[in-house]
């Protein structure tokens, strides 16, 4: 026999036992809607309540997190565009600046070169005139040297050549000069 | 008595010199007399006046030198020639000089008359230098 012939037998045999009545109960069945009934307070009241609370306390935390992110986030947002804003100030001071220092080092470097210029002629010019002093002196104690050799020679030859009788003559006319000369 | 030194110096002076000139007899005498005042103030009288005769000693003096030989004639017409251009007699120094090589050098205090053949060589010397 298979399991449905088992299952039919069953149901034939209970139908059988109940002799034939639908079963229903009035009482039985204003009792169990009355337990119904407190069972279902005792759940809404106890149960279904509380965590209803619970949840909109939850779900007003959930909504003030969620408004607090999105206020967190406008902020990030404003605060990014703040900080865009203050590094493009920044970055155009920045340049500013650099153009500036450019501007300074540039005139700086040109007002140095000026100066070395200046600075290099004045001494080259220097050069030249310590040039031109030294070879005057120079030229002058050759001079000078010359002239002393020359009235120095003459002198020696003049002091072996001269005979007495040619300086007598030469003393007095000397004293005529002397003489003359006031 | 407070006599100031060179005023006092100044008066001895006129009376060390005979004649325009100062003479050493002239300078005893005076010392002498100083030695017999004994001045408090000798000392600064005795600067002062021995810086005034030595001025005066070589303002006085002429100094010719020559090289070679000079005749008394040639010595005369110099020494006329400079107390008459100095209004004022002379004492006379005369020195022999070789370096002058020929010629005359006549000095009068700071006064320089040169007319040898060194002094021309050496304003030739200068005048090409």
């Amino acid at each position: 026999m298979d399991f449905l012939t088992i299952l039919a037998a069953a149901d034939a045999g209970n139908a059988a036992s109940e002799g034939g009545q639908f079963g229903i109960n009035v009482s039985l069945i204003i009792a169990q809607a009355l337990n119904f009934i407190i069972v279902a307070l005792l759940l809404y009241f106890f149960a279904v309540k509380p965590i209803l609370a619970t949840m909109d306390e939850r779900q007003a935390k959930i909504s003030d997190g969620l408004q607090y992110a999105e206020e967190m986030k406008s902020k990030l947002a404003e605060s990014e565009r703040e900080q865009a804003e203050l590094t493009r100030k920044a970055s155009e001071e920045a340049q500013a600046i650099v153009k500036e220092a450019r501007d300074q080092a540039k005139t700086y470097y040109d007002q140095q070169v000026q100066l070395t210029s200046a600075k290099v002629e004045d001494m080259i010019k220097q050069a030249k005139q310590a040039n031109e002093l030294d070879r005057e002196r120079m030229l002058s104690e050759v001079r000078q040297e010359i002239a002393q050799l020359v009235v120095s020679t003459t002198g020696k030859v003049l002091s072996k050549d001269l005979s007495d009788d040619e300086r007598s003559r030469f003393n007095d006319s000397a004293v005529s000069l002397l003489h003359g000369n006031n | 008595m407070n006599i100031q030194p060179e005023a006092l110096a100044t008066k001895l002076l006129q009376l060390s010199k005979e004649d325009g000139l100062v003479t050493s007899a002239a300078v005893e005498k005076v010392l002498s007399g100083l030695r017999e005042l004994n001045l408090r103030n000798s000392k600064a009288v005795l600067n002062a006046y021995l810086s005034l005769v030595k001025k005066a000693i070589r303002e006085q003096t002429v100094t010719i030198e020559y090289a070679g030989s000079l005749t008394p004639e040639a010595l005369k017409t110099i020494i006329a020639k400079y107390e008459e251009q100095y209004a004022r007699k002379l004492e006379v120094v005369t020195q022999e000089t070789p370096d002058l090589i020929a010629g005359v050098r006549v000095s009068v205090a700071d006064d320089v008359y040169d007319a040898s053949v060194a002094g021309r060589l050496q304003t030739l010397a200068s005048q090409v230098q």
